[in-house]
């Protein structure tokens, strides 16, 4: 039966669903990629600002640094220290002075000479930044998860299909060998026809309360806040951030992104999701941590899979990813790739066989992308459905009961409470 | 030597006869307490009785059964209670042969005066239950709900089981009124007291307020009766009395009266009056059950909302979580909700602080309705709570939401009124595209992006007319926000089928600079294509 109308999300999403769409709707090349005036042609060097440059964010940059196509001309951090710190590196680096270092995200955004960057913030500050990124005509480097809410990565993905612009998420397990191995193995039905998948992320933290206390110097409290709910300075900014549920859905939403993503990519479920979705999560009684210390939930596939998330306390096989099929199993972890039975393991992906996307270096995968025009190994549509399971289990633990999920219109059927939670209203004046 | 284990043995024997006579042996009354009794008795009985009344007033204890001391007062109190008011005649009687049909049937109604452990065999609980169900009355002193351990029905039809009394007779303990209005209720005009009186735990779910209704109960406000010792997280709903319907008749049941003393209390007294009374069918009253939220709940809840009230960022959030965790358990029932959702509107008004607001804001985002609009709404035009209302406003569905909104969005400034525009936007409010057109001049860069902004969200054909308009009449970032806006409307369109209008759009975007021609190129070929198949 034919469909009356299309939503907006499904029309901006045709891009990237149909991969002839790479060849139908080119990505526009900056010119400053071909060669800029004032530059060496040659270089091709990709002009680069690095917004959020703590601990990610500051670990993209570096990186950035050490890729020679890349130029890295500005920094952005709403802490003063970090910053100033950023600025140095970079400057080092190319024994210059030259780097500007920016608090405010939207000056960097203006300026013209830019063509890329690299965002790592904390989650609240995933989606603003990079839609307006995105509108300024930047490709963009963006740290997982994609956003907080699922309405927020929604309109990521609207906004960077809108202005064709080139994405890589921070989900660099796509760009390692045993993780590629993996899942080219089990989407070539060498443990046949996958039944579950579990997978296995961290077991989160800490229950400490903190007082009130000064904003130290040099943070800019409210920026950093920015569209989340006012609340005064306790000590937890940098890092902490992630027990928290205002800024993310603690270790669950963090490593969604990573074992989760790989789960997709093994089982060929990159552009959907879940169709049910239960669990129950252990939150912290006290404190200022409230994201939850435990979690373990359910989902359904429309086509029978099930895939249990939880923390990996409550996973037979712990922390990773695994399929189980009906002729054996593959497991994939950081520096661990198993298999029943073994020999799998050793088994070629033969000429006429799925051959996933490869790449063996996350960074110089976007670099290459921004100046081909192509896809990226983990393309913004992929890392919203990724991050998507994550945030449907946060949804169905926090209400404590089974849902529904319709993975083309992005609704939850029959659950109008449920549905107020895919999105979170902005603190003014923020908006997407 | 020999004599001493003799002596002991002795000493022992004598003691436990001491503890039969204390516990068991019914001490007679002394002419003091009768008159104490004759003169706390009512005069008059509240209703006037139909036909003339015969109470059987039943003591008798099962071998196993403990026998309260204030049996015999009872007795007595019951037969002036009878004669002084002429509600009716008291036959007092310990013998179950008064359960055979052809006895009972002269009775209107029986009152188990403390009996513990009573059995009936049958064919004595078909003749009970027959009594009842067809028309009859049944009422319970205090160990009335101590009985019928092999027959659920009658538990049932008692609506209780002892398991135990926390509260001792020894103690003074505090009741509030579940119903001040009730016509049963009068005797207590409607407050709360404290009686020393030992009290029976009524464990759920034999005990419950969707099968009776509960018309007084411990009051766990009262330090003292909540911290007694033993206690269970069920005790905090406690019932004291309670009225029901079994079949056509009528159960009255009050946990009072294990102390002698109960039985010259001349409110408690008016009560089992006005209980027996209806027992008969003499007071017409309403029984229905009031189950909308356990008091247990009720009490608990009040509790933490207090603690909500005092809550400060950097203090314990154990009453939150705990608040939280209440909410989650309602989910699903609207009556409960919607209670819930008013004691938190409460709060909003009170002089709780910014943090405990802003968690209710928090829990009103997700249980919120339309009944949250007036107290939300005022909230709007406050710089201190403007984006907390915002935080459940946005998301609570209704038209009275928007309709707030806007009204709000007169009044507001700076950055409410920015935070108002974007939540507009949010939820694609059609109705706010002319006030938003005429903001997109503002003097305030901020106001001006907001109000194109949330017209490219509302993408309607209103906010699509407002911003073609807009595109000929701004200049620098604004233009940019206002043509990005306008994609979206585009966008809208082409995902609508409205193939023509879109690339309309589309194509009049051609010559705009970088990356807006770009959008406007990919949205063209992406709408063509789809033409095409």
């Amino acid at each position: 039966m034919a469909k009356k109308t299309i939503s907006r999300r499904e029309f901006l999403k045709g891009a990237t669903v149909a991969a002839a769409g790479v060849a139908g709707f080119p990505y526009f090349v900056p010119s400053s990629a071909l060669g800029r005036a004032g530059n060496v042609a040659a270089s091709n060097r990709i002009v680069m600002g690095c917004i959020g440059v703590g601990s990610q964010g500051g670990g993209n940059m570096r990186g950035f640094l050490g890729k020679k196509e890349v130029q890295v001309v500005a920094v952005c951090d709403v802490d003063k220290g970090r910053r100033d710190g950023a600025k140095k590196t970079v400057d080092d680096r190319y024994k210059n002075n030259d780097c500007k270092a920016y608090l405010d995200f939207r000056e960097l955004l203006e300026r013209g000479d830019i063509d890329a960057l690299s965002l790592g913030l904390p989650d609240q500050w995933h989606s603003i930044p990079a839609i307006m990124g995105a509108r300024a005509g930047k490709d963009i480097y963006g740290e997982k998860p994609l956003a907080r809410t699922i309405r927020e990565g929604r309109a990521i993905c609207d906004a960077i299909h809108r202005y064709g612009r080139v994405w890589q998420t921070g989900s660099w397990q796509r760009s390692q060998r045993d993780f590629h191995h993996a899942c080219e193995l089990v989407r070539n039905g060498r443990i046949g026809k996958v039944h579950k998948v579990e997978v296995g992320l961290p077991t989160g933290g800490s229950t400490d309360n903190k007082p009130v206390q000064p904003v130290p110097e040099g943070l800019d409290w409210d920026f950093w806040l920015g569209p989340a709910p006012w609340v005064p300075y306790r000590g937890v900014c940098h890092w902490d951030w992630r027990w928290m549920m205002d800024y993310s859905g603690g270790q669950l939403t963090d490593w969604a992104g990573h074992h989760v993503d790989i789960a997709h990519w093994g089982l060929g479920l990159d552009y959907t999701g879940p169709v049910e979705i239960e669990g129950k999560g252990v939150y912290p009684k006290d404190g200022i941590y409230d994201a939850p210390t435990e979690y373990k939930f359910t989902c359904k596939y429309d086509n029978g899979l099930t895939m249990i998330v939880a923390n990996d306390r409550q996973q037979p096989k712990g922390m990773g990813t695994i399929w189980y099929g009906e002729t054996g199993w593959i497991y994939v972890r950081r520096g661990r790739l198993e298999a029943e039975p073994k020999s799998l393991l050793d088994e070629q992906i033969g000429p006429n066989e799925i051959k996933l996307y490869e790449s063996r270096d996350h960074q110089g995968n976007f670099l290459d992308c921004v100046k081909s025009r192509q896809l990226t190994i983990t393309p913004v549509e992929i890392a919203h459905r990724s991050i998507s399971v994550g945030l449907l289990g946060e949804i169905a633990m926090l209400l404590g009961r089974k849902l529904k999920w319709n993975p083309e219109k992005e609704i939850f059927l029959n659950d109008e409470q449920a549905n107020r939670m895919l999105s979170r209203p902005m603190r003014s004046p923020w908006h997407l | 030597m020999s004599q001493r284990p003799k002596f002991i043995k002795i000493a022992l024997l004598a003691v436990w006869c001491f503890s039969l006579l204390a516990e068991n042996c019914q001490a007679a009354i002394s002419p003091e307490e009768l008159q104490q009794i004759e003169k706390a008795m009512p005069a008059k009985a509240r209703a006037a009785p139909k036909q003339s009344r015969k109470l059987l007033v039943f003591d008798l204890c099962g071998p196993k059964g403990f026998k309260h001391g204030s049996i015999p007062y009872w007795d007595k109190a019951l037969e002036i209670m009878g004669r002084k008011t002429g509600a009716f005649e008291a036959v007092v009687s310990n013998d179950m042969l008064m359960f055979k049909p052809e006895n009972l049937e002269r009775f209107d109604a029986v009152c188990f005066n403390n009996t513990t452990r009573l059995n009936f065999d049958e064919p004595l609980r078909k003749s009970l239950m027959d009594f009842i169900k067809g028309g009859k009355g049944i009422v319970g002193i205090h160990a009335a709900t101590d009985n019928f351990y092999d027959w659920p029905e009658a538990q049932e039809m008692m609506g209780g089981k002892f398991t135990g009394h926390p509260w001792g007779s020894g103690g003074t303990w505090a009741i509030k009124i579940d119903e001040p209005d009730h016509p049963l209720m009068k005797a207590f005009e409607g407050k709360g007291f404290k009686i020393k009186d030992e009290i029976y735990r009524t464990d759920p779910p034999l005990y419950s307020r969707e099968k009776q209704l509960v018309l007084m109960s411990l009051d766990m406000r009262d330090e003292k009766t909540r911290n007694v010792g033993g206690f269970k997280p069920a005790d905090v709903d406690t019932g004291i009395s309670w009225i029901k319907e079994w079949g056509k008749g009528r159960i009255f049941y009050c946990s009072l009266g294990h102390n002698n003393e109960v039985t010259w209390n001349p409110p408690v007294l008016q009560h089992v009056l006005d209980g027996i009374q209806f027992a008969f069918g003499d007071f017409k009253v309403d029984t229905k059950p009031r189950p909308i939220i356990s008091s247990r709940k009720e009490t608990e809840m009040d509790e933490l909302l207090e603690q909500v009230k005092t809550y400060d960022w950097g203090q314990s959030r154990e009453p939150l979580t705990k608040l939280s965790d209440m909410i989650r358990d309602a989910y699903g029932t609207e009556a409960k909700l919607r209670q819930i959702e008013k004691s938190l509107l409460e709060l909003l008004r009170s002089d709780a602080k910014r943090a405990g607001k802003q968690f209710v804001c928090r829990k009103l985002s997700i249980i919120g309705t339309e009944e949250s609009v007036p107290t939300l709404g005022a909230m709007l035009t406050d710089p201190a709570t403007s984006d907390m209302a915002r935080y459940a406003l946005e998301r609570i569905p209704g038209a009275a939401v928007d309709d707030a909104l806007r009204n709000a969005l007169q009044e507001a400034t700076g950055k409410m009124k920015v935070g108002i525009i974007n939540t507009l936007g949010q939820r694609r409010d059609s109705k706010s595209v002319r006030a938003l057109r005429s903001l997109i001049s503002d003097t305030d860069p901020m106001i001006a992006d907001a109000a194109v902004a949330a017209l490219g969200n509302i993408a309607g054909p209103g906010a699509t007319r407002a911003l073609a308009q807009a595109r000929g009449k701004t200049s620098g970032k604004l233009r940019m926000a206002v043509l990005d806006a306008y994609l979206k409307c585009a966008d809208e369109l082409a995902a609508q089928g409205k193939k023509e209008q879109a690339l309309a759009i589309y194509n009049s975007l051609m010559k705009e600079p970088k990356p807006i021609n770009i959008a406007a190129l990919r949205g063209r070929l992406k709408t063509q294509t789809k033409d095409e198949k």
